[in-house]
């Protein structure tokens, strides 16, 4: 299919540009008549911190790829105002080409930077094929790749990223992303999951979907806002990356999930929308009350019980801001203090997981409540 | 090293990020993908290197408090060195406005020096590897990659 647009077919290449400012307001003008034909969709919805976001898909067929990973986050007011806006096309199925890069291979840093576009106004990346503008004054971000059918799985899972992390960090407020699971329930307040991947955080955020005690706001991607009262932690994604361990080692979620598949990585993960397997467990914003960085410990042979140990602020931020600042380029520094002045504010502890994974949540309740009122004061 | 005490270095922002915690510093090379720790004497080397203190000087400062030399000097140089040698900081040629004598007083609050250890992460290099910048089409823009099923994903 061939969306609505006319013009030139042929790939534009990009002469004369005189900087950010001037390509982005070209490609600002690409995505918009990709985005106003008559197939275009627009949807509104919550991303955290208590920011709106308005996504202008070109087609029904790029928000059936995209929207799902977001979709318990829509807004139910119509014509409600919004933060920020996203304009999302490709040029396969829009028929528009797009403006060639004005920067050369040179210019791409290894995170997906792209030097000399990213300054005070503007934000540039690209990265899996995917190219993201944003322009930080007017709140506009542009999203674009050449043919959305070619999508990875991670895009699918985790779409506008990138721009949702720039409309967050350069904000002017307090929100912020991070790369971390978090649970939690109403009267306990959440938990922050901390780090690298295998270190377990996903499986624990998994397993509460199975135990009705818990809520679930994020395996992979959450947003915080630290103002000057006490944390909280914001759904972002309702989606979850699963391989074929995790999937066998928790059967009943197997069952449930595998009807809401969004996709597959070749030999690898595959992709489902938790929302509509598990509608009930999902809360959009809890009070955050600490953070847990799980590690999955051979030597913790206390009858499978995990076993918690409180660290430090500094082993907090090691276990949070690495992996978040590599994955969420562009403001390093800053999203860096933010990151330790919410471990300065919320305690921090090491779970040792025991041997039983379905049974983590469970005990992390215990803790919750063990806790008590000897947390830090938020 | 005598002939390089006088040196001045600074924090090689904006590829290095850093933060002082209660019980550590951690730094973050953007640029490398390694991230790395320190605390007690490598927190308050580093606290004076950055804020504008040469070398000598700081070996000065940490003998007078800690009393006599104890290897300090060495231990200084060695842990200067590795903070070069990881692009943590940079030489500086101009002289930078130097913290107040009071400021040094106040930060020299540990019992006694021990040789400062730079602890080096490398676990997240894998992160920046995701998606290397092969050939360009005839538009100019990078091919899409499928994700390389040996490449450690994000979980």
């Amino acid at each position: 299919m061939i969306g609505c647009f006319s013009g030139p077919k042929r790939p534009t290449a990009a002469q004369n540009i005189a900087g950010p400012a001037d390509y982005f307001e070209r490609v600002l003008a690409v995505a918009a008549a990709a985005c106003e034909c008559s197939e275009a969709v627009t949807k509104s919805i919550h991303i955290g911190g208590g920011k709106r976001a308005t996504i202008h898909f070109c087609d029904s067929a790029l928000e059936n790829l995209l929207f799902p990973a977001v979709a318990h986050q829509e807004l139910s007011e119509e014509k409600i105002e919004t933060n920020f806006k996203i304009l999302a096309c490709d040029s396969a199925h829009s028929g528009i080409p797009m403006w060639s890069p004005p920067w050369t291979n040179q210019d791409y840093v290894s995170s997906g930077d792209i030097v000399r576009y990213n300054n005070e106004g503007f934000c540039a990346f690209f990265q899996l094929g995917i190219l993201r503008l944003y322009d930080v004054n007017r709140r506009i971000g542009l999203w674009w790749t050449r043919d959305y059918t070619q999508l990875p799985l991670h895009e699918r899972a985790a779409p506008f990223l990138i721009l949702f992390h720039w409309c967050h960090a350069l904000g002017g407020d307090s929100s912020f992303l991070i790369h971390a699971a978090a649970i939690g329930s109403e009267d306990r307040g959440a938990v922050l999951l901390a780090g690298r991947g295998g270190s377990g955080k996903s499986t624990t955020a998994l397993a509460s979907l199975l135990d009705d005690t818990w809520s679930y706001l994020a395996d992979d991607y959450c947003v915080v806002r630290a103002g000057a009262e006490r944390p909280t932690v914001h759904s972002l994604y309702c989606s979850a990356k699963l391989d074929a361990k995790t999937l066998a080692a928790f059967p009943a979620l197997s069952r449930r999930v595998s009807l809401y598949e969004i996709g597959r990585e070749p030999g690898g993960k595959i992709g489902f929308d938790l929302y509509r397997s598990f509608p009930e467990s999902f809360r959009r914003e809890l009070p955050l009350r600490a953070m847990v960085l799980p590690r999955v410990s051979k030597e913790n042979n206390n009858e499978g019980q995990p076993r918690f140990t409180r660290v430090g602020s500094g082993a907090a931020a090691r276990a949070l801001a690495p992996s978040t600042l590599f994955q969420l380029p562009g403001v390093g520094a800053n999203n860096f203090r933010m990151i330790a002045a919410l471990t300065n504010r919320i305690p921090s502890f090491q779970l040792a997981l025991g041997g039983e994974p379905a049974l983590v949540p469970r005990f992390l309740q215990q803790f919750m409540q063990g806790l008590g009122r000897s947390m830090k004061p938020g | 090293m005598a002939a390089t005490l006088p040196i001045h270095y600074r924090a090689n922002t904006p590829k290095v990020v850093y933060e002082a915690f209660e019980d550590e510093t951690v730094l973050i090379n953007l640029d490398s993908g390694n991230y790395f720790s320190f605390s007690g004497s490598g927190a308050l080397i580093w606290d004076c290197i950055v804020r504008g203190d040469s070398v000598g000087s700081v070996i000065e400062n940490l003998q007078q408090h800690f009393g006599g030399s104890n290897g300090i000097a060495p231990a200084v140089e060695d842990f200067v060195r590795e903070l070069v040698e990881e692009n943590l900081i940079v030489e500086i040629t101009s002289e930078p406005a130097k913290a107040s004598e009071e400021v040094a007083r106040q930060r020299m609050t540990l019992d006694r020096f021990e040789r400062p250890a730079l602890q080096k992460y490398t676990d997240m290099q894998d992160l920046l590897l995701l998606d290397p910048i092969h050939e360009v089409d005839e538009t100019g823009w990078p091919h899409a990659l499928l994700p390389n099923p040996s490449t450690k994903q994000v979980e």
